[in-house]
């Protein structure tokens, strides 16, 4: 007997899944009942006004601000309950709104420490300096160098992150997240305070990063323009509600989504 | 910069330990001779080396991950508790290094059995939450109220058989009695003091790190609160177990010196310098850093904030134990006011007037500043007052510290340092 394809793709896990996540925040519903499946090397796009609730989700996703009910699954590991730091290491890595990074060490430094799960030889290695602790320093180092060369920053690996500008801030922080090795890559508001032109090139890098390291890549954005480009899906939010889903092709022409936006510039 | 093995670099970059091994011991012959400088000096020097110790540890825990300790101090009286209770009531000895090993790792065995036992019973009473939410509570009240009634029965009638609680530390102390003498009774009963000075300092590291260990699981993962908060009351708790055991107190004030002591405090406290550069300058150091900067950040890449907050807990009280294990041999006697809260707050003042994130900073600084306590005890309580307003104005005026970020290291090699500046490394 032959199974119909329909059993396999059933069988084969997503690689993050979330499910009617609730978020509330001082009685304020921030998520109501929201659901998000993603397959690896997918790019997933959430877009919504300014206080739509796409920061919650990711916030949602990474543990930082745990939701009040709803599962999350990675593979198939629930990691509602997981610290940010589990949650990472299951290769579920963010970027801030405001990029947070540590403003007084060099970029290097910076992305080095998104290599410390793989990169750390161990206190007595460390404490010798033995030859595998000078190999995985070394190694840690050129890594390092290597993904600061793919964003571009490899001029600046001896700058201080406070003396990068706005859109190097980014793409340092970008590059430490993709140093912690994610399997998907979440980015809160990337193109936010971005020219058209550096929004094209970030739309261009996204595409990049999800070939060249084979991870997906869910992002938030509060236009469609970038998401309708790039995205294979697309999740439209309004006051912590679905508004609609779907691939970009699907929604590019839908008047609910465009009234929602235009109503919100007005 | 040319590539070397790692095996080149391994030699490259310990190379220098054994020279410098090397020209400590010849200094320690010249100082440690009575006949030259006298016990005075070498004493002084010994103490000052402590000093750099104690600084040096503490500086990984509130310089690197900016955390708040106050118990330094009372790390050193655990290290120094831990060879001198022996001493008084066992019978470790400098000379006898198998039977005081023997003495150690049996004290371990049942220090584990007893945190497995404890272990299991706040296991279960956290299970018990899964029947009902208040239940944990309630078992654990009823633990606590358990044990103050036994112990309040035996203080006001006299022992009785069916007591548990009192019983237990008598027969952990009988086990362990039984347990050092079926392991020494085959081994020989003496040695090479060198070998006895390396179990005690072992054994007191041990014995400082288990007990950081234990406070950073409490007070790690919550607040820095939290960490001051406990650092307070092992700072309280220190110098009044001492005091409640004046045998142990007059073993360390009365040990005569048996080792060239100067010598063993310098190796000790260069090995312990070197340890904490290495730590400070590597991956988990970065990690260290980075928690103090920004802990969600750290943790949103896979680093749990409190492994680095933990780490640096444990060598700072290991440090500062195998400190407190030198002290015990360096004859001069023993005030509590070492191990007092005040001194704790003095060792803070000093991390932070030498500079937060400088190692070379803190070791010069606790040179300077431990001259005055160890040469001229009498003026201690003064010296203390004069750091307080120190610290006030140097918070006011420099807030980062006398070296800030730098280390002495650009004034060693500058080529080296700018070579590690535009490789976009901190320095080595």
């Amino acid at each position: 007997m032959t199974l119909p394809r329909s059993y396999f793709v059933a069988q084969v896990p997503k690689l993050l899944e979330a499910r009617n996540l609730v978020s509330v925040f001082g009685g304020v519903q921030a998520l109501v009942s929201f659901n998000l499946s993603m397959d690896p090397g997918e790019i997933v796009a959430l877009i919504g006004p300014h206080g739509s609730g796409k920061s919650t989700v990711i916030d949602a996703l990474t543990g930082v601000r745990p939701p009040r009910s709803g599962i999350v699954l990675v593979g198939r590991k629930p990691v509602l309950h997981l610290s940010p730091a589990r949650i990472a290491r299951l290769g579920l890595v963010r970027t801030f709104q405001t990029p947070r990074l540590f403003w007084d060490r060099p970029a290097l430094e910076n992305v080095i420490v998104g290599l410390h799960r793989r990169a750390s030889p161990g206190l007595l290695g460390t404490l010798l300096r033995s030859p595998r602790a000078n190999r995985v320093h070394a190694h840690a180092r050129q890594t390092a160098l290597d993904l600061l060369a793919t964003m571009e920053l490899a001029d600046c690996a001896s700058v201080p992150a406070a003396e990068l500008d706005f859109a190097q801030r980014r793409r340092l922080e970008i590059a430490r997240a993709l140093a912690a090795g994610p399997r998907i890559l979440l980015l809160d508001e990337p193109a936010a305070g971005l020219d058209p032109s550096a929004r094209t090139a970030l739309g261009e890098l996204m595409l990049f990063l999800r070939e060249r390291f084979q991870i997906g890549i869910c992002f938030t954005d509060d236009t469609p323009e970038l998401a309708m480009e790039i995205a294979d899906q697309v999740i439209v939010l309004d006051h912590g509600h679905t508004v609609a889903a779907g691939s970009s092709e699907e929604l590019a022409g839908d008047p609910a989504i465009q009234a929602l936006f235009s109503r919100r510039l007005a | 910069m040319p590539h070397r093995s790692p095996w080149s670099q391994f030699l490259h970059s310990n190379g220098p330990l054994p020279i410098a091994i090397v020209c400590l011991l010849i200094a320690g012959a010249f100082i440690d001779e009575p006949r030259r400088l006298g016990a005075a000096w070498s004493n002084g020097l010994a103490l000052l080396a402590i000093e750099v110790m104690l600084v040096v540890g503490l500086k990984l825990v509130v310089g690197t991950t900016g955390q708040i300790w106050l118990g330094q101090a009372a790390a050193y009286a655990i290290g120094v508790y831990a060879v001198s209770a022996p001493m008084a009531h066992g019978a470790v000895a400098l000379d006898r290094p198998l039977h005081s090993f023997c003495w150690y790792a049996s004290a371990a065995v049942i220090a584990l059995i007893g945190a497995a036992a404890i272990g299991q019973i706040l296991w279960l009473v956290r299970l018990s939450g899964r029947l009902f939410h208040w239940l944990p509570a309630t078992l654990l009240g009823l633990l606590v109220l358990w044990c103050i009634v036994d112990v309040s029965i035996v203080h006001l009638t006299g022992d009785r058989p069916w007591l548990i609680w009192p019983r237990l530390p008598g027969l952990a102390a009988a086990a362990h009695g039984a347990m050092v003498q079926w392991s020494t009774s085959q081994l020989p009963q003496t040695g090479p003091t060198w070998a006895g000075m390396l179990v005690l300092i072992g054994g007191a590291a041990t014995a400082g790190g288990a007990v950081g260990w234990v406070i950073g699981l409490a007070a790690c993962n919550r607040s820095p609160k939290a960490l001051l908060l406990l650092g307070l009351v092992l700072a309280a708790a220190a110098p009044n177990v001492l005091w409640t055991d004046p045998d142990t107190l007059a073993t360390a004030a009365t040990s005569q010196a048996q080792l060239p002591i100067f010598t063993w405090c310098a190796i000790v406290a260069t090995l312990a310098v070197i340890a904490v550069w290495r730590v400070r300058y590597s991956n988990i150091g970065r990690a260290m850093l980075a928690v103090r900067e920004n802990a969600l950040a750290a943790a949103t890449v896979g680093v749990e904030p409190e492994r680095p907050r933990m780490l640096a807990l444990v060598l700072c009280m290991v440090v500062a134990a195998a400190a407190g294990a030198l002290r015990t041999q360096v004859p001069r006697e023993i005030g509590l006011d070492e191990f007092s809260l005040l001194r704790g707050m003095a060792l803070v003042a000093a991390v932070a007037i030498g500079g937060m994130h400088s190692i070379s900073g803190a070791v010069l600084a606790a040179m300077v500043l431990g001259i005055v306590p160890t040469v001229w005890p009498q003026w201690q309580a003064v010296w203390y007052g004069a750091l307080g307003v120190a610290m006030v104005v140097m918070l006011r005026l420099r807030p980062e510290g006398v070296f800030g970020r730098r280390e002495l290291w650009p004034v060693i090699g500058a080529a080296t340092d700018a070579r590690q500046k535009s490789r976009g490394e901190d320095q080595p």
